[in-house]
């Protein structure tokens, strides 16, 4: 569905330096599947994130959506890319019309994409807030009137709503507290399972990448330093740099600490 | 230098019934309330909660960091050799005398327009009669010890200049270049990425340990408690839900909040589960 | 080496070697902005229609207004570059003369001005960050709100009536000193600089009782604009977390105010440089209302009597003295805040 080939992203800094911020890259991504992208800021994953999303075009190489360039689409073709891929970011406070209600903002692309009645939106977005387990009272505040975790929930309804084939999900719990991540995990767990749709997950936590993951890519540097089965890559990592992640976790994990 | 360990007080954080408040336009807002705890010197402790625990309420008071519109009230409040409830709150806050502080930035901590040096030689003066000279060379001394190669560079650096882990140790070496009795770390790693984080945290430690300084961090992560404190105390909506020794706690808790938080987080040693165990009317 | 110097030192070479590029700009927008105004400017000066073809091209010779626009202004960059922008026609005195005694004049009283509303408001500002809840503080915050409330020549009219017609406290608005006094030996161009090194006392009472009102109501009606700027950056600055790191870390307190002061204070020389313009600018309703002489009366004179050239001189005097201070301007703040300098990278707070 959407094909990474070869795709490079360089960009000029100032005084003419070359900053090589995404190195040529292959990826394939097709509904069903669970790839988890790890890195570190500065690895390239977030440049990676906007390149497939069109949002940048490539230097080098391309990305493909149906044989198309994500970044040329335009009319039909845009919309339906729009509709089989959806993006939960992480900063969801500016993700979001202050002055506008969340249900409004959920309905949106329901309206926009699907080209649905109000009415038909409206019991849309009443269907897809069940499915997540939100009080469909919350969907008459602001924004700012509800929490961190429900108001990514919302983020998370407004992608859902268009029934996407692949969800990109950038840092989506990386601002969240450690109780609320576990039931938004869950929640992409369940949609995942639910619809068949793929999800891209992309973090610099290891243990949520690898909870939602059926493949892990690790970016260090603007290289895919390694990718593979998301338990060889977290028992057996074959790269120095990803030894010394999983180690770093090992070393806060309960087992390791108890066994030294 | 482990001989002065001695001569300091028994307990370098006495306090008791700690309360907070913030005036809000509606009124008094209490972010603590009932806090007690009591720290002996050259311990680690770590205050481990999530948003809105009033971690950051807590380790700002025992600064003696808050802001004007913030009332701090306690039955003991003894840091080091200052009573916190005697202090007059002042628009610009004094520093309690031997207690630092990291912050969880250091872009935001480090002052952007200041070299590394100045910033750096300010704090190893102090208020004490080192010269400039002999703080440069205290200064290129300290860096090393933090573990930065080319100190020569970074003094003249700026802090924008930097990488961010670069910035962490900066601000870490001015705030122990002081020898502080107290460091309070106020989530000294969490914008950082893993390796990094364990990096800082062993250094810390290490240099906390070498200088006889008591720890007192403030973090959401139960794994850098586990690591690297002697001591936990668990807070949730401004109160402390359960305190004792990190191991024990951590194994076996008393309080159903904490066995909740530490089911929560994902780890890699359950990667098969199909969900994660999820707080209930927590969120 | 050379090229390490040229790296550590391009900033602000990059910035003054700009400032000719300004100044050449100015002129040829000050070029077409005198060819706007309405009439034929000969007829004007010549003050009739009945004149020989002879005469009417010696006028326009001498104003530069001869031959094709390009030619004419071939001519008025040449004149500029040499510096020498005619007499007048009208009161055949030569222009540069007359900017170069009243520009002195007028920004004396300006600078004056400036470094005294300057001083008053850093020390209302720290003694408000220190007790911000001390009755002198909140009356700082009052005043900084009524910034530009209060045109200056109301404050003028005011000042008049008040310590002048009713309290008698300051000399009639005449001028500089009294009528009769001799002006001190010209040795700076500034006149009350001049007064000060000419040791003559009477003089400089005389020009003291002259200029205190003047220069309060500048200051009065200047000083709130800075003040509002300097109390919110200061507000901003105080609640950083940068300042809260510095007390963590034990340093004396004025390191901790100077501190606070360098990260709030570009915000304000930015101000003051606008300022600056603003103070010329009363300056020019000052100078009418005491009968100062000095560049604001010149410009409503050659305005009043379609001087073409003296207007010409004035705009672009003015247009360079503006530019000059926006140059001092960015070189402070580069000065302070180094992330201010060009090709200065520096990453969000991620």
């Amino acid at each position: 569905m959407i094909t990474a080939k070869a795709a490079a992203k360089q960009y000029r800094g100032r005084d003419n330096t070359v900053v090589h911020a995404l190195n040529p890259l292959d990826l394939v991504i097709e509904p069903g599947d669970r790839v988890g992208i790890i890195g570190e800021s500065g690895s390239g994953k977030s440049t990676l994130v906007r390149l497939l999303l069109g949002l940048e075009t490539p230097s080098a190489g391309s990305i493909l959506y149906q044989d198309g360039e994500v970044s040329q689409l335009s009319g039909d073709r845009l919309r339906q890319f729009r509709r089989d891929v959806q993006l939960v970011g992480q900063d969801t406070t500016s993700s979001f019309d202050p002055l506008r209600s969340l249900r409004d903002a959920v309905r949106r692309p329901a309206l926009e994409i699907l080209g649905l009645t109000v009415a038909e939106a409206d019991a849309a977005v009443d269907e897809v807030l069940a499915s997540l387990a939100v009080d469909p009272e919350l969907s008459s505040r602001r924004p700012s009137q509800v929490s961190g975790g429900q108001r990514q929930r919302f983020a998370i309804a407004r992608a859902l709503i268009v029934s996407p084939r692949i969800l990109i999900c950038d840092e989506s719990v990386s601002a969240l507290d450690v109780s609320v991540q576990g039931a938004v995990l869950n929640e992409f767990k369940d949609f995942a399972e639910r619809s068949g749709a793929g999800i891209v997950f992309v973090s610099h936590g290891v243990p949520a990448t690898a909870f939602l993951s059926d493949r892990l890519v690790v970016m260090h540097g603007g290289d895919v330093v390694e990718q593979g089965d998301v338990s060889q890559v977290v028992n057996r990592p074959k790269h120095p740099y990803t030894a010394r992640l999983m180690g770093a976790y090992r070393k806060l994990s309960a087992d390791e600490s108890s066994a030294a | 230098m482990p001989g002065d360990v001695g001569l300091r007080a028994a307990n370098a954080v006495e306090v008791a019934d700690l309360r907070v408040r913030y005036r809000t336009p509606d009124g008094w807002f209490t972010a603590v309330s009932d806090f007690s705890l009591t720290v002996s010197s050259g311990q680690r402790v770590a205050i481990v909660g999530e948003s809105g625990s009033g971690k950051s309420s807590v380790c700002m008071a025992l600064a003696g960091l808050l802001p004007l519109g913030a009332a701090v009230e306690a039955t003991t409040a003894r840091i080091i050799e200052t009573d916190l409830t005697a202090r007059p709150t002042r628009a610009i806050p004094y520093q309690v005398p031997g207690v630092s502080v990291v912050f969880q930035n250091a872009m935001n901590a480090l002052d952007p327009v200041w070299t590394v040096g100045s910033q750096l030689g300010t704090a190893i003066r102090g208020r004490g009669a080192t010269s400039r000279a002999r703080a440069r060379v205290l200064a290129g001394e300290w860096l090393e010890r933090v573990g930065i190669r080319d100190p020569a560079r970074v003094l003249r650096a700026r802090p924008y200049e930097l990488s961010g882990g670069m910035r962490q140790r900066v601000m870490i070496a001015i705030a122990l270049c002081s020898q502080p009795e107290l460091l309070i770390a106020d989530e000294p790693t969490s914008a950082l990425d893993v390796t990094l984080s364990v990096d800082l945290l062993e250094l810390i430690t290490s240099l906390t340990a070498d200088l006889g300084t008591t720890l007192l961090m403030i973090t959401h992560d139960i794994g850098l408690c586990r690591a690297y404190s002697d001591r936990v105390v668990v807070m949730h909506r401004g109160r402390v839900v359960e305190q004792g020794d990190t191991e024990q706690v951590l194994a076996a808790p008393s309080a159903d909040y904490t066995a909740a938080l530490l089911a929560c987080a994902p780890s890699l040693g359950q990667l098969n589960d199909h969900r994660l165990t999820t707080m209930v009317g927590v969120s | 080496m050379i090229a390490r110097l040229w790296r550590s030192q391009r900033w602000w070479i990059q910035r003054v070697a700009l400032l000719p590029v300004h100044l050449f700009l100015f002129a040829i927008a000050v070029f077409f902005l005198v060819r706007l105004i309405p009439g034929d400017p000969v007829l004007i000066i010549a003050g009739s229609d009945d004149l020989t073809a002879d005469q009417y091209e010696r006028i326009e010779v001498l104003l530069g207004l001869s031959g094709s626009l390009w030619h004419q202004l071939m001519v008025f960059l040449g004149r500029v570059v040499t510096l020498d922008l005619g007499r007048s026609l009208i009161d055949g005195q030569d222009v540069q003369e007359q900017i170069a005694w009243r520009l002195p004049a007028t920004i004396e009283i300006a600078l004056i001005a400036m470094v005294i509303a300057i001083a008053v408001t850093l020390l209302l500002c720290i003694f408000a960050m220190l007790h911000p809840h001390n009755p002198v503080a909140r009356f700082a915050a009052f005043y900084a709100r009524s910034a530009g409330a209060i045109p200056d020549f109301v404050l003028g009219v005011a000042g008049i009536l008040v310590f002048y017609t009713v309290l008698g406290w300051a000399a009639a608005p005449t001028g500089r000193y009294d009528a009769g006094l001799r002006p001190a030996p010209r040795t700076t161009g500034f006149p009350f600089l001049d007064a000060l090194l000419s040791s003559d006392t009477v003089l400089l009472s005389s020009m003291l009782a002259h200029l205190w009102l003047p220069v309060l109501v500048l200051v009065v009606g200047s000083a709130p604009t800075i003040m509002k700027v300097l109390q919110r950056s200061i507000e901003h600055a105080v609640d950083d977390e940068a300042t809260l790191f510095r007390i963590a870390s034990g340093v004396p307190r004025h390191v901790v105010i100077v501190s606070v002061l360098r990260r709030a204070s570009p915000t304000m020389v930015t101000m003051c440089g606008q300022l600056f313009g603003f103070l010329l600018g009363g300056a020019v309703i000052i100078e009418q209302l005491f009968a100062i002489p000095g560049m604001g009366q010149y410009a409503v004179q050659a305005v009043g009597r379609a001087d073409f050239l003296a207007l010409q001189a004035f705009l672009l005097t003015v247009a360079a003295c503006v530019l000059v201070v926006f140059l001092i301007v960015d070189l402070v703040n580069m000065t302070l805040d180094p992330r201010r300098r060009p090709g200065v990278m520096v990453e969000g707070n991620a």
